[in-house]
């Protein structure tokens, strides 16, 4: 018999006979070959789990896919997205949803983390492809930018017919910083208070009494802070110990500045006003804690970190917020408390207090639903579990009580600093609608002016040259936002 | 009779031509049905990518065409503005900078790595015991992912701990700061980019085994030496390689974002803001998509332009040995 030759037209023949028929069997309603599914369903108490479902056909092919099996019963299902830095902070937003969940059986929730820095930018992206998550934790400093694209939703209708969520019951700055034009856009919260951390280990190392709890101690000024810094700094090499440390991210300038009488923007946010006296003494104080009096290291003698180093006894005073007590509170052996920012020429010590919000995509599918989740999260008992979980300040008034947060961060901590500072010490970021876009432009001759290769002088021409134009490039209608 | 058998004779040919053009006729309408065929064929199978290609590069590419001469916020519709990207560019102090450092990287980057890849080339192409392990250890970063290699530089360039400063200090030389010095970062970045020249380098291996050893035996007999040889020889036959590696290496050098991205986010003091880290984030963080998009089609001038130009002067030092030179 003769053998046929393998062609390559027979093989390409074969090739769409096969993928021709794979086709008709998966568009067509042929009943056959009939397949069997058995699905592994399991609910436990509301958490989100993964399960492996089962799919078998005909007895003969086996399929596994990792399918996500939410809680609650049927009804609205709406996707949430959320951040958590570590596992700790991961179980605490577990256990709201888990919460949520049991509370409001008839709204499955789909929790997303965020990961990673690019959020916003793909936050942009999922909205214009029409897959945004339909409620969406924000920094508030952000909304603006969203709003005036028409990506949040006006809750103040919700606001208006709710019985749960009222202006009043919030810090009146952190609710008013999402009101815009007649409309609400987001509602706060978690507040992040800037206030200096300080190693009591350090402090006792160098023989030097800790710093005020109080935030209008006199001598808590710029001079008496570097006069500390001084004491606590000693040392070489990568034994060196250091007073005071903060990140070089250019927002953590604005305590400095505010507390100076400075700002980077004026009160109407049109003008750029880095050339201040205020501003630029500040500037300058900030430079020379590095390359004059040495109490701050350099980048290149702080590369295992701020974290790192404060833990490790090599920093004294830092600058930073509530979520970062759980990293502090899981260090062996370290033992830290909180102070005030200092004072310079300015009326009072300032500091920054952003604010985290709850935010409604405009085109949210089940928009009922997803105000019913950022509602419960941002009343009462999400607040109340949110302080539990330790890491952040909840905005609403009255919960983040002296009482409540010793309880959630520590007994012997002075909470008292991080309450006043919250309510009475808090400047205003100046955020316009391209916060993104002048961040950029003030980061890095900021680094600069640190890095000691740029005078506060050169600094407030180059940036101004690019703010001032910036900001008169945003149409009126989009000005006005209070600050964050 | 000579009449008669002349007759015959032109029908017998008249006869055999005409079968012959009918044979011929059957045979190329059958070569046409089968080419015909061969390229339905082709085209079946190639319309999965056709259709990818056309959907995911040539329709995005046109968009963004279209949208450079838009403002287009992605959440907002795009609305004319003819021209004003390309005003606005060249008052932006940034596209200068980005311009700058991207072309600062490029033309130092590229002829480097040409030269690591060809000197790694030709010592890999040598007779020796387990050269193919010591190709596949010099070929094994270029298949490390561009973010897991931007963080083992950033640790090797660490000022305090890294292995660059260790290596320095045993030399007795002052410790550097590299990435975190706005003028040491572009160069930390070249240098980090020799680490992935195995992609170059095993193109050019190839080339170096596709050169007869017959010439380097005439070279021999005549008395020459290695430096003669390798300049003579082996320089001329590799230029088509030299050339794609280098064409391919600038186009690809006006492109570097990863590593700006993960290991310094532009900095310190913008000294890595490369071209299209620029552009990301006026796209994506900015909502300025249609300036960036501008600036995308602005690079591709530049990049079309340095293609073209490498390409008129390529005649005047690449062989081919298929061309009469």
């Amino acid at each position: 018999m003769a053998i046929r030759p393998f062609a390559r037209r027979r093989l390409l023949k074969g090739g769409l006979a096969v993928s021709g028929a794979a086709a008709l069997a998966a568009c067509g309603a042929t009943p056959t070959p009939q397949v069997i599914e058995k699905v592994v369903t399991q609910i436990v108490e509301g958490t989100p789990q993964t399960v492996v479902e089962t799919v078998v056909v005909k007895e003969t092919v086996v399929v596994e896919q990792q399918v996500p099996v939410e809680a609650g019963g049927g009804g609205a299902s709406v996707n949430i997205s959320f951040y958590a830095d570590d596992l700790a902070q991961q179980a605490v937003w577990d256990g709201i949803f888990t919460a949520f969940m049991q509370d409001n059986p008839d709204i499955k929730l789909r929790p997303q983390q965020v990961l990673g820095e690019d959020y916003f930018a793909r936050l942009q992206v999922l909205m214009a492809g029409g897959v945004a998550p339909e409620v969406m934790e924000m920094e508030s400093k952000q909304v603006p930018g969203f709003v005036v694209r028409n990506g949040m939703l006006d809750l103040q209708p919700y606001v208006d017919s709710s019985s749960v969520i009222k202006r009043d019951d919030f810090i009146p700055y952190q609710w008013d910083k999402h009101v815009h034009a007649g409309g609400f856009y987001g509602l706060p919260f978690s507040i992040s208070t800037v206030v200096i951390y300080y190693n009591l280990a350090v402090f006792e190392a160098a023989g030097v009494n800790p710093p005020t709890a109080t935030w209008d101690d006199p001598d808590w000024s710029f001079a008496g802070f570097l006069d500390t810094a001084r004491q606590l700094t000693s040392g070489e090499g990568t034994s060196a110990v250091f007073g005071y440390m903060q990140t070089t991210w250019w927002p953590y300038m604005f305590p400095w500045l505010w507390s100076n009488g400075g700002d980077v923007l004026s009160e109407d946010r049109t003008q750029c006003t880095l050339g201040g006296e205020g501003t630029q003494g500040a500037l300058q104080f900030l430079a020379d804690l590095i390359n004059k009096d040495k109490v701050w290291p350099t980048p290149d003698q702080a590369t295992e970190g701020m974290d790192a180093m404060f833990g490790s006894d090599r920093i004294g005073m830092t600058p930073r917020t509530v979520q970062n007590t759980s990293i502090m509170n899981a260090t062996e052996g370290l033992r830290w408390n909180v102070a005030p920012m200092p004072k310079g020429d300015g009326q009072t010590a300032l500091t920054r207090a952003p604010s985290d919000c709850y935010c409604i995509w405009s085109q949210a599918p089940a928009k009922d639903a997803a105000w019913k989740v950022a509602e419960w999260i941002t009343g009462p008992k999400g607040a109340d579990l949110l302080l539990k979980g330790g890491y952040l300040m909840p905005a609403r008034k009255g919960v983040a009580t002296a009482d409540s947060l010793h309880q959630s961060i520590g007994e012997s901590i002075n909470v008292e600093v991080l309450i006043d500072g919250t309510e009475n010490h808090t400047g205003r970021q100046p955020v316009t609608v391209k916060w993104a876009e002048m961040g950029d432009a003030l980061g890095s001759g900021y680094e600069a002016v640190l890095a000691g290769t740029k005078t506060p002088a050169e600094y407030a021409a180059e940036t101004c040259a690019i703010i001032d134009p910036m900001m008169a490039s945003i149409p009126a209608d989009q000005q006005g936002w209070l600050g964050d | 009779m000579a009449g008669l058998r002349w007759r015959r004779l032109r029908r017998v040919a008249t006869v055999t031509s005409e079968a012959t053009a009918r044979t011929v006729t059957a045979r190329s309408a059958r070569r046409r049905g089968l080419l015909w065929r061969e390229h339905v064929d082709a085209y079946v199978f190639l319309a999965p990518w056709i259709m990818g290609f056309v959907a995911w590069t040539v329709g995005p590419m046109l968009a963004s065409g279209l949208l450079a001469f838009m403002d287009y916020e992605i959440l907002l519709p795009p609305v004319w503005s003819g021209l004003n990207n390309l005003s606005t560019m060249a008052k932006d102090p940034l596209f200068l900078t980005s311009l700058g450092n991207t072309a600062y990287y490029t033309f130092i980057a590229v002829p480097l790595q040409v030269a690591v890849a060809l000197f790694a080339a030709i010592l890999l192409n040598q007779k020796l015991r387990g050269v193919s392990v010591h190709r596949t250890a010099f070929y094994l970063p270029a298949l490390t992912p561009a973010v897991a290699n931007a963080l083992v530089w950033l640790w090797i360039f660490n000022p305090q701990f890294g292995l660059a400063n260790a290596g320095l200090r045993l030399l007795g030389l002052p410790a550097l700061k590299w990435f975190m010095s706005p003028e040491l970062a572009k160069p930390s970045m070249i240098i980090m980019s020799l680490w992935g020249t195995g992609g170059e380098m095993l193109i050019f291996l190839a080339g170096l085994q596709g050169i007869p050893e017959l010439y380097y035996e005439a070279a021999r007999v005549d008395g020459a030496r290695t430096r003669e040889m390798v300049r003579h020889i082996t320089i001329p036959l590799l230029s088509p390689s030299i050339f794609f590696n280098t064409v391919v290496g600038i186009i690809g050098s006006f492109q570097v974002f990863t590593t700006a991205f993960i290991a310094t986010g532009g900095g310190p003091q913008n000294a890595t803001l490369f071209y299209v880290l620029y552009l990301f984030r006026n796209g994506f963080q900015y909502f300025k998509m249609g300036y960036a998009s501008a600036l995308a089609w602005v690079l591709f001038a530049i990049t079309l332009a340095f293609t073209l130009l490498q390409f008129r002067l390529g005649r005047f030092w690449v062989y081919y040995e298929a061309e009469a030179k």
